[in-house]
């Protein structure tokens, strides 16, 4: 019997603690010398994971900026139960009205507390193109609150814009801005500063509605009328009274909103998880790929390491070092770029396409693009690291 | 103490299968004191790189055993192997086997990193070690920009860290010409003189000349020695 039970227990542990000891330093520089040795298929390999992380973030902020563009709509008509607006409106278009007069006669239904009317449009403020919205009573800021100045009680030519607007613009409350709509043009003053739960009421102007009707020449028109009602229970049986009252409306229940765009959103969800999963696998095989060659050719130098000594563990960790490295890269680039062309779809959609599409980046998005990009790496690499580090000494030593 | 720093008992290798069967060794059995200079000698294909193989626990045995320092390397499990290669055991092959990327002092680094051996006491080591076999000054070279004389004492310097108890070579003077291979040899004795096992394939008579026994194989089996 050459070593006691205890010499033996002794050896395991050193055994175990050789295995797992290799400074990072020096396989980091390894793994980095390894992928300069192999610029283009490095590069290639990188790309791939490139092309997924964009592609992943630029559609996660657009997505994000969507539904929470359209979230924020609803909270900021909380408080309202029902919402009337043009048959053919969707999505609360700001081309479709509905006529002014509808109002009084909506009042004067039995169960409606209040009512407040809205004209939305698109004009120019000052240089930035964006959203004007018209209200009645001023004192009805719903989902809206004023973080500076005053409410639009004094002149008609007053107007509270939005915090992101006020940044963007450099405004502060006192200033003169012209406001112009394809129709006329106004100097406003700005007397308060809101803040809601909408990126696109945050960069938005408010107004009063007759300046607005009078702004984009829609006399007697208003887009939404909010409706609240004294109880729950009388909801149906009022929106079914103002449906009657004339033709081209439609009454929406606040809480079917919220569903539809809550089941919009998931699919959206589900459909961007899909094409940004599959980008990330095919950008995960092409790590693979890379590293399978890379340990083909490394065949010899991986016989090399085994027969000076260096453990399963520790071949593994530099060889998963190097598709690691290529999703850090990767993933940076990617979470970098998705970033511009979130941005660039938002600049060309608000200054080009006369649209509204505000993206939503944050460092959640941004996070995740970069962890599932290591992910990616580190699971696809996992394999022919593996693989690198279970060839015989004997076997890679021979090899040509 | 084991005064054996090698012994190996009736050790068979074959290679292939079912019918066709090759015999590389034919049951060798060998002995080397702790501190010797053994040459392994014979022709081509006699099986001596498949004995060093075997001896560093690069390969294993068909049938036989193998002890370094009174330890059965035959028994070991994969991990255990390469703990052992990694503190027990230096080899230098013939064609320097160097890590292309990694300079000589890192190429030295990187067995005593493997070890465990901390940052700074890691490079004073690796220094030392390449000072010893006259490779100081050289140590940010990478083994593209070394002869193939100074690849080979990169070589041997990384085999002895970590303080072997054996050193193997196979064919060390193979690549080299006779001035190199000479320093080579002179070399080999200085480190000798430290204690270190040294056991060398060759064909080179002048390394031949230089060890303490000569042992000579012919046909996987030793016939002198």
């Amino acid at each position: 019997m050459k070593g006691s039970h205890k010499e033996k227990e002794g050896r395991t542990f050193e055994v175990i603690k050789s295995s797992l000891t290799l400074p990072y330093s020096l396989e980091l520089s390894m793994a980095l010398r390894n992928l300069v040795r192999r610029k283009i298929r490095s590069i290639l390999a990188t790309f791939g994971v490139v092309i997924g992380i964009t592609t992943m973030v630029t559609l996660s902020a657009v997505s994000n900026g969507m539904s929470s563009q359209m979230v924020g709509w609803v909270r900021s008509f909380m408080g309202s139960d029902l919402v009337v607006t043009h048959t053919d409106s969707e999505t609360f278009s700001i081309q479709e009205n509905i006529p002014e007069d509808l109002v009084k006669r909506i009042s004067s239904i039995d169960g409606v507390t209040s009512l407040t009317a809205e004209l939305d449009n698109a004009a120019t403020v000052g240089e930035v193109r964006t959203l004007v919205r018209g209200i009645r009573p001023v004192e009805e800021l719903r989902g809206l609150t004023l973080v500076e100045g005053v409410n639009l009680l004094e002149s008609p030519y007053d107007m509270l814009v939005g915090v992101d607007l006020k940044r963007e613009c450099s405004l502060r409350v006192g200033d003169t801005v012209k406001i112009s709509s394809p129709h006329s043009a106004k100097e406003f003053r700005v007397v308060g500063v809101f803040q809601s739960q909408s990126s696109l009421l945050d960069r938005a102007v408010i107004i009063r509605l007759e300046t607005a009707q009078e702004l984009f020449r829609a006399k007697n028109l208003v887009s939404l009328i909010l409706v609240d009602v004294r109880e729950p229970k009388m909801i149906n049986e009022i929106k079914r009274q103002i449906e009657g009252l004339t033709g081209g409306v439609k009454v929406i229940r606040q809480d079917a909103i919220i569903k539809t765009i809550q089941q919009g959103k998931d699919l959206l969800e589900t459909f961007l998880l899909s094409v940004s999963s599959i980008s990330l696998i095919i950008a995960g095989v092409g790590i693979m790929n890379t590293m399978f060659m890379s340990m083909v050719e490394r065949k010899r130098e991986i016989g090399i390491l085994k027969a000076i000594g260096l453990s399963r563990t520790q071949i593994v960790k530099i060889f998963l070092l190097e598709s690691i490295l290529i999703g850090v890269f990767g993933g940076l680039i990617g979470v970098l770029l998705g970033s511009i062309f979130s941005k660039a779809i938002e600049y060309v959609s608000l200054n080009y396409l006369g649209t509204s599409l505000f993206v939503s980046l944050n460092w959640g998005i941004l996070s995740f693009g970069f962890i599932l990009a290591l992910l990616c790496a580190s699971v696809f690499g996992l394999y022919p690291s593996w693989r690198a580090a279970s060839l015989s000494p004997m076997e890679a030593l021979r090899y040509e | 103490m084991n005064r054996w720093a090698v012994e190996a008992y009736d050790l068979v290798k074959t290679y292939g299968n079912g019918k066709v069967r090759v015999y590389a060794l034919r049951g060798v059995d060998l002995k080397v004191k702790q501190g010797e200079i053994v040459s392994i000698v014979g022709p081509s294909g006699c099986g001596k790189s498949t004995l060093l193989n075997i001896l560093g626990g690069i390969d294993k045995p068909t049938i036989g055993r193998v002890f370094v320092c009174g330890e059965d390397v035959t028994a070991m499990n994969e991990a255990e192997l390469a703990h052992f290669r990694l503190k027990k055991i230096g080899i230098v092959f013939q064609f320097f086997n160097l890590i292309p990327t990694l300079t000589a002092l890192e190429n030295v680094e990187l067995r005593l990193a493997a070890s465990g051996c901390g940052n700074g006491v890691r490079k004073d080591k690796a220094c030392e070690l390449l000072a010893r076999v006259g490779m100081n000054g050289k140590e940010g070279r990478k083994p593209s920009e070394l002869s193939g004389g100074e690849q080979q004492r990169v070589a041997i310097a990384r085999a002895l860290a970590n303080n072997p108890a054996v050193v193997l070579m196979d064919e060390p003077t193979g690549n080299l010409d006779s001035i190199t291979a000479k320093d080579l040899i002179t070399m080999i004795d200085k480190l000798n003189a430290q204690g270190q096992t040294f056991v060398i394939a060759t064909h080179d008579s002048s390394v031949k000349e230089s060890t303490d026994r000569v042992i000579t194989m012919r046909d996987g089996v030793v016939i002198d020695g």
